[in-house]
């Protein structure tokens, strides 16, 4: 079962809402999709899902190169001439593990897998059992859930989820970036908060949204940016530094740099800057 | 029935009204892009059960939100508007009316044809001057597209074939076994003469002594070189649609487009995550500029088809030009090396105009033409269902 370590999560607006629909999706036996940008909290989400319901948890990341054998499992070749194909020889994959276990399948960016993986879900998924070749068919613990996640801003690129796989993925769950309220929590919960105050914490959160809301980024700024320049704040201030206007600068436009495409960092960076300094302005 | 939306508690029967109305209207709707199935006139049901169980009532809002989270992203925005408009009791049909006349005037194209009067050539003229940016026009492309696609795919079956039922299969490409291969794939036939041919038992075997086959007929990846220089002017308006085709037909496979004339303009490299319309925009929205110069593009193509592991993508190169290049002898060198590197190339001609010294002095290396004449422009799907 999924270790009970601390999630820091704040299950308020959109993550209560969409936690019970998970909850009440899995229940009945449908298979949800949670939607978001990039760090809003999905796998998250489905790792409370699994510490909650006390399932064991696996996570799959798909990309273009993944073969269906990293997910169902393989024969080891080398013991498979030496001993033939015996139960020894099996070693099951993530998919396989979780359906036998009655575990939790996370399958995340399940938009960028391949025809071929893609295909090997639908089995899983409409039967809640899988035929492995010279092994036999795996039937699926009732307990057994398929997770997926997607990016929106990838759904219509060129990696597509095929007609058959999307009519089984029954409910598309979004989630995108929370309201202020919301935010502030997930920051104050993911760092040392006793040592910023109230002030410190806005004015972070008022350069990430702004960053957010450039349209000349190419990459929206997500909360775990937010994060990590308060827990980057966090620890100027308990080595007894003085969090300046030019040091949180400073620290803002490391962290946000994500956001650029690569090549134009240096462009990246004084725009970012710029925006952090006229956000800090209002600030006095 | 009264109107679900006033009502404090639903019965079953509300539920399972709304989930017929709610599904019928959706299929109507002109709007949506994916028509909703039976799974999702079944789940819609079962998820507002567990619901039920949750809260102890159902309210109109639970209707509104399931149908919502069981409809495709794509579609979630039309779904709420009828969900709400059959809580209102809102008909359909003066929607419906009003719908009927929106098609009645983006209909006169296929009358047309219809009655004959228009040549294969004609109809693809007028598609481009009146439904350039018009979604009917991009659902034309993308039914060709899928032609494309359905013709190929019947084509590629016999790929998923195993050897055993197939016997040896001819050019077939074998290499060693590395971490992070499928060992599906490994061919024990020819791992266990591999390692005789070292002296070695079976017991003896190593990872690398085993040895893999090839997988065919699994993801592309694909270049497409579009020439956008002068002399392509009155052909361009063929070659931007047919390729626009192609985008949508290769869709699902990893792509990249560049255009060249004296310059070369990158519009997507491989692997960038851009959204396949807007890809189809970019080429749709070219135009013509000067003199062409071809050699810069195909090594950009060569570079891109260079990073592309071998082992996991069939590679592709289509050339959209009417070879007019004042480079032709480089080019010609281009479309050799990559060639070399068994990467399959198609060069697709406009129908206006072609520099046929141009396409001489490349000479007859391995690639496919596709020449646009009225003939082949109505026999596009099934011509390319062939090359690609």
């Amino acid at each position: 079962m999924e270790k009970q370590r601390e999630l820091r999560i704040v299950m308020e607006g959109q993550y209560k809402v969409a936690y019970d629909l998970l909850e009440d999706t899995v229940a009945v036996g449908l298979t949800p999709i949670l939607i978001g940008p990039p760090g809003v909290g999905k796998s998250l989400l489905a790792r409370k899902f699994a510490i909650d319901t006390q399932r064991t948890f696996h996570e799959v990341f798909f990309d273009e190169l993944m073969r269906p054998a990293h997910l169902i499992g393989s024969f080891d070749p080398v013991i498979v001439l030496h001993k033939g194909y015996c139960q020894e020889a099996f070693e099951p994959g993530p998919l396989i593990r979780a359906m036998s276990e009655g575990g939790i399948f996370l399958a995340q960016e399940i938009n960028r897998a391949s025809e071929f993986c893609q295909n090997s879900l639908l089995e899983p998924l409409e039967e809640r059992s899988y035929y492995i070749a010279r092994s036999g068919r795996i039937y699926a613990d009732e307990n057994f859930a398929l997770i997926a996640t997607a990016n929106p801003a990838e759904l219509a690129g060129t990696h597509r989820i095929s007609e058959a796989l999307r009519d089984r993925l029954r409910v598309w769950i979004p989630l995108t970036y929370p309201d202020m309220v919301t935010e502030l929590k997930i920051i104050k919960v993911n760092c040392d908060s006793a040592t910023l105050d109230d002030i410190v914490l806005d004015k972070i959160y008022a350069i990430v949204k702004a960053v957010r809301e450039n349209p000349d980024l190419e990459m929206p700024a997500s909360i775990r940016t937010g994060i990590s320049i308060a827990k980057l704040a966090a620890r100027h201030i308990s080595q007894g530094g003085d969090l300046s206007k030019e040091v949180l600068v400073n620290y803002a436009s490391n962290v946000l740099l994500g956001s650029s495409p690569g090549l134009e960092w240096i462009s990246t960076r004084k725009t970012i800057e710029e925006i952090s300094r006229r956000v800090l302005a209002d600030y006095g | 029935m009264d109107k679900l939306g006033s009502k404090d508690r639903l019965s079953s029967e509300d539920v399972l009204w709304f989930t017929s109305k709610f599904i019928h209207r959706m299929r109507q709707e002109q709007e949506v892009y994916f028509r909703p199935t039976c799974r999702q006139a079944i789940s819609i049901p079962s998820l507002l059960s567990s619901r039920h169980l949750r809260n102890g009532l159902l309210t109109p809002e639970d209707l509104v939100s399931v149908a919502v989270a069981t409809s495709q992203p794509e579609d979630q925005a039309t779904a709420y508007s009828v969900a709400m408009d059959i809580l209102s009791g809102k008909e359909e049909g003066e929607k419906e009316s009003k719908e009927e006349n929106e098609v009645e005037e983006l209909s006169p194209i296929q009358s047309k044809s219809g009655s004959g009067i228009s040549s294969g050539a004609q109809l693809v003229k007028e598609w481009w001057e009146r439904f350039h940016w018009d979604k009917e026009y991009r659902r034309q492309l993308m039914a060709k597209a899928e032609k494309i696609v359905l013709r190929s795919e019947s084509r590629c079956e016999y790929t998923f074939l195993t050897k055993e039922a197939l016997g040896p299969i001819e050019g077939e490409i074998l290499f060693p076994f590395w971490w992070g291969d499928d060992p599906d794939l490994i061919d024990f036939e020819e791992s266990l003469e591999n390692l005789m041919s070292q002296g070695k038992e079976p017991s003896q075997a190593r990872y690398e002594d085993l040895i893999v086959r090839q997988r065919r007929g699994q993801r592309k990846a694909v270049v497409f070189l579009q020439d956008i220089s002068g002399s392509m002017d009155n052909a361009l308006r063929y070659s931007l649609m047919y390729g626009a085709i192609l985008l949508y037909a290769l869709r699902r496979h990893e792509l990249a487009l560049a255009f060249f004339e004296g310059n070369d303009y990158i519009i997507k490299q491989f692997f960038d995550k851009q959204p396949i319309e807007d890809v189809v925009e970019a080429m749709l929205s070219a135009s013509s500029m000067r003199g062409t110069m071809g050699e810069g593009a195909l090594k950009w193509a060569r570079e891109q088809l260079g990073k592309i592991d071998g082992r996991y993508y069939e590679r592709e190169c289509i050339i959209f030009s009417d070879f007019g290049f004042f480079d032709s002898r480089k080019v010609a060198d281009e479309i050799k090396k990559l060639a070399r590197m068994d990467v399959k190339v198609i060069i697709i001609l406009p129908p206006v105009f072609i520099y046929r010294a141009g396409l001489e002095a490349v000479g007859k290396t391995d690639y496919s033409i596709v020449e646009l004449d009225a003939e082949k422009m109505t026999r596009f799907t099934e011509i390319m269902s062939e090359a690609i």
